[in-house]
């Protein structure tokens, strides 16, 4: 039977670069993409909505344009109260 | 658990148990990311789409007062209007609005005439129309050619369009058509000095409620009075409802979610035996457990930070949130979101809490499981035995 040898003995028992190399791409994406989000939430300034309630203030519509307009929900102050003689209150749909 | 440069060894150790299946791991870290991401992106889009409607509508009046008889709404005389809303402690400003819908050439679309000067910030550029002129939303415009818009209301109206809103403003002016007040009347039906409603503003907006009952009693004929408030809250409701269904569409994801943290549990029975030999050799149950949990982490971190960032990207960056846009709303038009800082924060918190979590338990309560044991009955776990 031939007897196995050890022919180089090292101080380590496998290769570490990789690993290491891995830890450090882990640590430093994530810090990376924590710190831009949190850059992000702190400067970010939102145009659109500010223009938009301008001239939702100058105009004075009472809802967004969610809606198609003519309908009780895009002009909600057009609906008449008129006494509820629904057969079924709830079961229709204004979506 | 507390993690110092001592622990970085157990680290370097843990993303070598990670680099020995690189790709099953790979995959965990895919599937943690992919449900952070979808249910990330299911409710900051809710969210913010709650944010950016209550910005608009507290621009909105506080109250509308409508006028009313048998068959629907009818015109009020804006001065004397104006004079019975005045005569109501609480209510300021009350200020006549010109507005209806007319059919459009595609469809019906919100006719206004200013019910004031707009101020210069605001006009960006645009000049206020004149008789015969008019200035359009997005939508409008794509109804119209050679600038002309013809309106069917009471009256048929030819007007030119003069200018466009900006894009931006779509949430706000995306169907409207801004006229002159003398076209909007004749469009609407309206005589000289009669106006369609009448916006008030409160002193103290906690008393819209209380005070509608007084400004209804002020005026001389029936009305119905509106409240921003009823707005608001139908708009909350309707962003929770897109957000709950978003949150349905999500249930393979966490389904997923469910198997990788059962998967996670199932995977420490394959590795006793390399335990049990770490075990004999030194190592302590805390330092098999603290392994774990650092490969754990190194898996799950980075791939929490990519889920939500992607999240937060296709809610709030105009180009990749029509990916959002389209699979929520169905809707190819991006609504520009408002961003509320801290409730996305603790939005993006909470979800980063639900994912790890589950998982880091999973990991947690696996480990102490399997690693109690005696060293020999770990090695004789193995399945060669």
């Amino acid at each position: 039977m031939k007897s196995a040898s050890i022919h180089k003995e090292t101080k380590t028992p496998a290769p570490c670069k990789g690993a290491g190399l891995l830890v450090a791409i882990a640590v430093a994406a994530t810090a990376l993409v924590v710190f831009s989000l949190a850059t992000d939430l702190l400067i970010r300034k939102d145009q659109g909505a500010t223009v938009a309630g301008r001239w939702m203030k100058s105009l004075a519509p009472s809802a967004p344009t969610l809606w198609s307009a003519g309908t009780p929900l895009r002009h909600p102050e057009t609906v008449h109260p008129g006494i509820d003689l629904r057969y079924t209150a709830g079961m229709e749909s204004a979506r | 658990m507390k993690f110092s440069l001592k622990e970085y060894p157990l680290l370097v150790w843990a993303a070598r148990d990670i680099l020995r299946r690189p790709g099953r791991e790979l995959l965990v870290s895919a599937c943690l990311a992919s449900v952070t991401f979808l249910i990330a992106v299911a409710l900051l889009f809710s969210q913010a789409m709650e944010t950016t409607w209550n910005q608009l509508m507290a621009r909105a009046p506080d109250l509308i007062v409508r006028r009313i008889d048998a068959g629907g709404w009818a015109p009020m005389p804006a001065e004397a209007a104006v004079a019975a809303a005045t005569s109501v402690p609480g209510a300021l400003a009350p200020t006549p609005r010109l507005w209806g819908v007319a059919t459009g050439p595609q469809g019906p679309v919100t006719v206004v005439a200013s019910p004031g000067v707009i101020p210069e910030t605001t006009q960006q550029g645009l000049t206020p129309p004149v008789s015969g002129q008019a200035i359009v939303g997005q939508g409008v415009t794509g109804d119209t050619r050679d600038r002309r818009l013809i309106l069917t209301g009471q009256d048929r109206l030819q007007l030119t369009i003069i200018g466009t809103f900006p894009a931006e403003t779509g949430l706000a002016t995306h169907d409207l058509v801004w006229m002159a007040p003398a076209d909007a009347r004749r469009l609407l039906g309206l005589s000289p000095g009669q106006t369609s409603d009448l916006a008030v503003n409160l002193f103290h907006e906690e008393e819209e409620a209380a005070i509608q009952a007084d400004l209804a009693d002020a005026f001389p004929w029936p009305v119905r009075i509106t409240g921003r408030s009823d707005g608001v809250l139908r708009h909350h409701q309707r962003a929770v409802h897109m957000g709950g269904i978003a949150v349905v569409a999500c249930v393979p994801a966490i389904l997923a979610l469910v198997w990788i943290v059962a998967g996670t549990a199932a995977t420490g029975s394959n590795q006793q035996a390399h335990w049990g030999l770490l075990k004999s050799l030194g190592w302590t149950t805390g330092d098999l457990v603290r392994l774990q949990i650092s490969r754990a982490v190194l898996l799950s971190a980075p791939a929490l930070a990519a889920g939500l960032a992607s999240a937060h990207a296709v809610v709030f960056y105009p180009p990749a949130a029509g990916i959002a846009a389209w699979w929520i709303t169905g809707s190819q038009r991006l609504p520009a979101l408002v961003l509320n800082r801290s409730g996305a924060m603790i939005t993006l918190l909470e979800i980063a809490a639900l994912v790890i979590i589950p998982y880091l338990a999973a990991v947690f309560l696996a480990t102490v499981k399997q690693v109690a044991n005696e060293p020999w009955h770990q090695m004789m776990a193995d399945p060669w035995n």
